[in-house]
């Protein structure tokens, strides 16, 4: 009991050696923003989409490959690591150009910065180049978008599915999924052990 | 086959005249293998996997000449959960995905919200936060250590170490009242405050394990087995971890000096003082060494955020995150109206419409969240960015070219959780 | 002292009377349930987070060990549990279903926590999720909890031993459609393994009936099995064939 009572003391008392730094995030804010601009000013691109304080490029699907490679070996940029990729279907929400957006999360290691590129896709022609050549990592990553929402990246090594099973048939994460499957728990009827089954 | 009919052992009529069907392993070689050469199907269930992974091994002697690995026996549907899910609700859900360590789940998860909702928690519930996940963290790493130890033969490591971390699931059954699946965190706080008088048990516990590291680290730093089975094998280079997108604990062991807590500071992390152990070997051996050092920065941590835990509220009432109390309930208008309004289907958390991405260093690397906000109380898209999945699929550097036998050390050092593996 | 004490005790009885320190009256029932409900042994099957309570009913502090249960085969061959922790995806459902097949009679399945009792949290959403075991394999004990406690486990288990316990060696030796697969499931096996023709050769009743009464001894035996408890595809195969 005197133990509790001491420690209950002790918290109260904060130390004067524990400094607080209340705000960790505008320092590498301030870095985001300068790499935003010199990423968009060397590749031409439109304005970010700036949300708290994240930044995130439109980048065409034909320049992609392109950009990330430069991204990567380019010692100014040194987006060495692809933290990962994925896809939104903006089927219900309005004011979007397609429907399918494929976001590459992009990380430098020396500059310690974040970034997002976005690629629309075409619900029609759901297609797009594939960035596994550049990142090891996306090649995995697109697989999964591929298993996911069915969009197919060209010149992928071995695009399949990943997570769910080759015969599975639809795209789960897709809007116009129905959100309790498609009848998967009616397929199953129920086994009890001795119980004489109509076989 | 035949024997047995003599006998009359089995029943009538059951024997199948051929027992797998199709679906026998061939022990010839396949049509365009070289000669000497054979498919091995390795799990998914298989005593080294620790869940459901899958390997399409092959094989020419016992060395391994190309690995496929197949995933997805646990894949449960997290994000199309999600978008069903409030946010609130979601969070029961991130329990599930790193079974391991469930509290640093919960909270990477809280933060996320947190950080498209633009709030910021009080002080004292930063600080529990941290000390739960620092907690889960070397509950984590002391049973991957432990596993490590049992897949090489030295069975009574885990043992031990699950006696360590049967005294942290006390903790958190303290805290949250689930051993496993805690889901203590909510957005814009916690679900309780901490209980009286765990702060003195969670620091008698903590006061122990330098001890219980020292025990472990002799049980197999000294061991000649287990070095010999880990030194040299499953080697990650520094190249193929950063182009893998490898994170965490398997990266550092491979050179690449990066932790989210110490590089991006959340949660309150730059006000502490810490190291972030780094090796250069790759192997499995140096991942081993790198969770130990981490159990022991992980004390560092949580001593200092012991002796610092501010006094206060948990929750941030004043934004309509976060229920009020139930005194407050019962008393006052305003606050029954934002129960109502938070707890009434089709209300609940006001969202803007935006898209965050949040990661945190959960024990297995770097654990991101990406939500899509709608302004309604549901996600419209929650991806989950799963380390284990990042890192897994570097497997195949690490195992082709070397003998069979390496896949249990190496698997064992992965530390690879199914469930967030495949969510 | 002790040796000393024990022959004058001996030394005492009659060959009679020491049998009755010496020889225990049971029934064949009950002595070989209970060397069965005292070692069943699971096997490790771990799925998800019910795998790790699983990891922790075996481990120091609950010792599953204590009832018989500790030896966790790595194969089915040698297991009599099998003890399904973690959900089952429709991924998963075919393995479970081999793993189960490939273990020897008698076996029984405990279903761990709520996923595979009923589908769990993935109950409503989860397209992947299969919902419940029990669609896949027969289950012998259901344990609700997400997840269940290792006690909950342990008394899973103990259940297991009741059931056991309650066994005849006569019901157990009955052809039963356990075994069998369900044509309504056979969308999870691409090739079901196919099924020999019904012989002429005698079944395991009449096996042992031959033993006990020798051979011819029961006119009734034979066939007696096919229809009570047999398998009704084969048998109506069996009839179509021969009308």
């Amino acid at each position: 009991m005197s133990e509790e009572k001491k420690d209950v003391e002790s918290n109260d008392e904060k130390s004067s050696d524990f400094d607080i730094d209340p705000n960790p995030k505008q320092e590498w804010q301030t870095r985001e923003k300068v790499m935003a601009e010199k990423v968009a000013e060397r590749f031409e691109l439109d304005a970010p989409v700036v949300f708290r304080g994240q930044y995130e490029f439109t980048v065409e699907a034909s320049r992609i490959v392109q950009i990330l490679r430069e991204l990567k070996e380019d010692e100014e940029f040194a987006f060495n690591r692809l933290t990962d990729v994925t896809a939104v279907d903006y089927l219900k929400l309005e004011g979007y150009e397609e429907r399918f957006a494929v976001l590459y999360f992009i990380y430098s290691y020396e500059h310690k910065t974040h970034l997002r590129l976005r690629v629309w896709v075409d619900e029609d022609d759901p297609r797009l180049p594939t960035v596994s050549g550049v990142f090891g990592a996306a090649n995995w990553g697109e697989r999964e978008v591929y298993d996911m929402f069915g969009l197919e990246f060209i010149g992928h090594p071995n695009l399949e599915r990943i997570l769910l099973p080759t015969n599975f048939g639809s795209f789960p994460l897709r809007k116009d999924y129905p959100l309790r499957g498609r009848g998967e728990r009616d397929d199953f009827p129920r086994l009890r052990r001795g119980e004489k089954e109509d076989l | 086959m035949a024997d047995l009919k003599a006998t009359g052992l089995t029943s009538k009529g059951k024997i199948p005249t051929e027992p797998f069907g199709d679906r026998a392993i061939s022990f010839e070689p396949e049509p365009g293998l070289g000669e000497g050469r054979m498919i091995l199907n390795f799990g998914p269930q298989h005593p080294a996997t620790h869940g459901t992974l899958r390997l399409s091994l092959e094989l020419e002697g016992e060395i391994i000449v190309s690995a496929k690995p197949d995933i997805g026996f646990l894949h449960t549907g997290f994000e199309k959960l999600g978008e069903n899910r409030n946010y609130n609700q979601f969070i029961t859900v991130t329990d599930r995905m790193n079974y391991m360590s469930a509290m640093s789940n919960n909270v990477g998860f809280a933060l996320a919200v947190e950080e498209l909702l633009e709030i910021e928690v009080p002080p004292r519930a930063q600080a529990i936060r941290l000390i739960m996940a620092e907690l889960s963290r070397i509950s984590d790493h002391i049973l991957c250590v432990g596993l490590q130890g049992m897949d090489l033969g030295a069975f009574s490591v885990m043992l031990w170490s699950f006696i360590q971390r049967e005294k942290l699931y006390d903790v958190f059954e303290l805290t949250s009242g689930g051993r496993l699946t805690t889901s203590y965190t909510r957005v814009g706080g916690l679900a309780y405050d901490l209980p009286d008088g765990i702060i003195p048990r969670i620091k008698a516990f903590l006061a122990k394990v330098p001890e219980i590291i020292d025990e472990v680290e002799y049980m197999l730093s000294h061991n000649r087995i287990f070095i010999d089975r880990t030194q040299g094998i499953g080697v990650l280079t520094k190249e193929n971890a950063i182009s893998y997108g490898v994170t965490g604990p398997m990266a550092r062991a491979a050179g690449v000096d990066h932790d989210l807590r110490r590089d991006r500071p959340y949660m309150g992390y730059q006000n502490y003082d810490f190291d972030v152990p780094v090796k250069t070997e790759g192997d499995a051996y140096a991942r081993y060494e790198v969770r130990v050092q981490e159990m022991r920065e992980s004390l560092k941590i949580l001593d200092q955020a012991l002796d610092n835990l501010p006094s206060g509220p948990v929750n941030c009432l004043g934004g309509k995150v976060r229920l009020p109390g139930k005194d407050e309930v019962y008393t006052k208008m305003e606050s029954l109206i934002h129960h109502f309004i938070l707890s009434m289907p089709g209300h609940g958390l006001e969202t803007p419409k935006g898209e965050i991405y949040h990661a945190t260093e959960s024990p297995n690397g770097e654990l991101g969240w990406f939500l899509v906000g709608d302004g309604t109380s549901i996600p419209y898209r929650a991806r989950v960015r799963p380390p284990s999945f990042y890192n897994y699929s570097a497997i195949r550097t690490m195992i082709e070219g070397k003998p069979l036998a390496d896949i249990v050390s190496v698997l064992g050092s992965l530390n690879v959780i199914a469930g967030e593996l495949d969510r | 002292m002790s040796e000393a004490q024990h022959d004058n005790v001996s030394a005492n009885l009659t060959d009679e009377e020491m049998l009755k320190y010496n020889v225990l009256l049971t029934k064949l029932d009950d002595f070989v349930n209970w060397a069965r409900a005292s070692s069943v042994w699971p096997m490790t099957f771990g799925l998800a987070c019910c795998a790790i309570e699983m990891m922790a009913a075996g481990a120091a502090k609950y010792d599953i060990d204590r009832w018989g249960s500790g030896p966790f085969r790595a194969t089915p061959r040698q297991a009599d549990l099998m003890i399904v922790a973690g959900t089952v995806t429709h991924k998963m459902a075919p393995r479970v279903r081999r793993l189960y097949d490939q273990m020897p009679e008698p076996k029984y399945v405990i279903a761990m926590g709520a996923c595979v009792c009923r589908g769990g949290p993935y109950h409503l959403y989860g397209y992947h999720v299969v919902k419940g075991v029990d669609l896949v394999v027969p289950v012998d004990v259901y344990i609700p909890g997400c997840p269940p406690r290792p006690e909950a486990l342990l008394e899973g288990v103990f259940r297991v031993q009741e059931k056991i316990r309650n066994e005849r060696l006569n019901d157990r030796m009955r052809v039963d459609s356990r075994t069998a697969i369900n044509p309504r499931v056979k969308h999870l096996w691409p090739e079901p393994p196919k099924v020999m023709p019904q012989s002429e050769e005698p079944g395991m009743m009449d096996w042992l009936k031959g033993i006990l009464f020798g051979p011819g001894g029961d006119a009734h035996g034979h066939g007696h099995d096919d229809h009570g408890h047999g398998d009704h595809a084969e048998s109506n195969e069996h009839q179509a064939a021969a009308h």
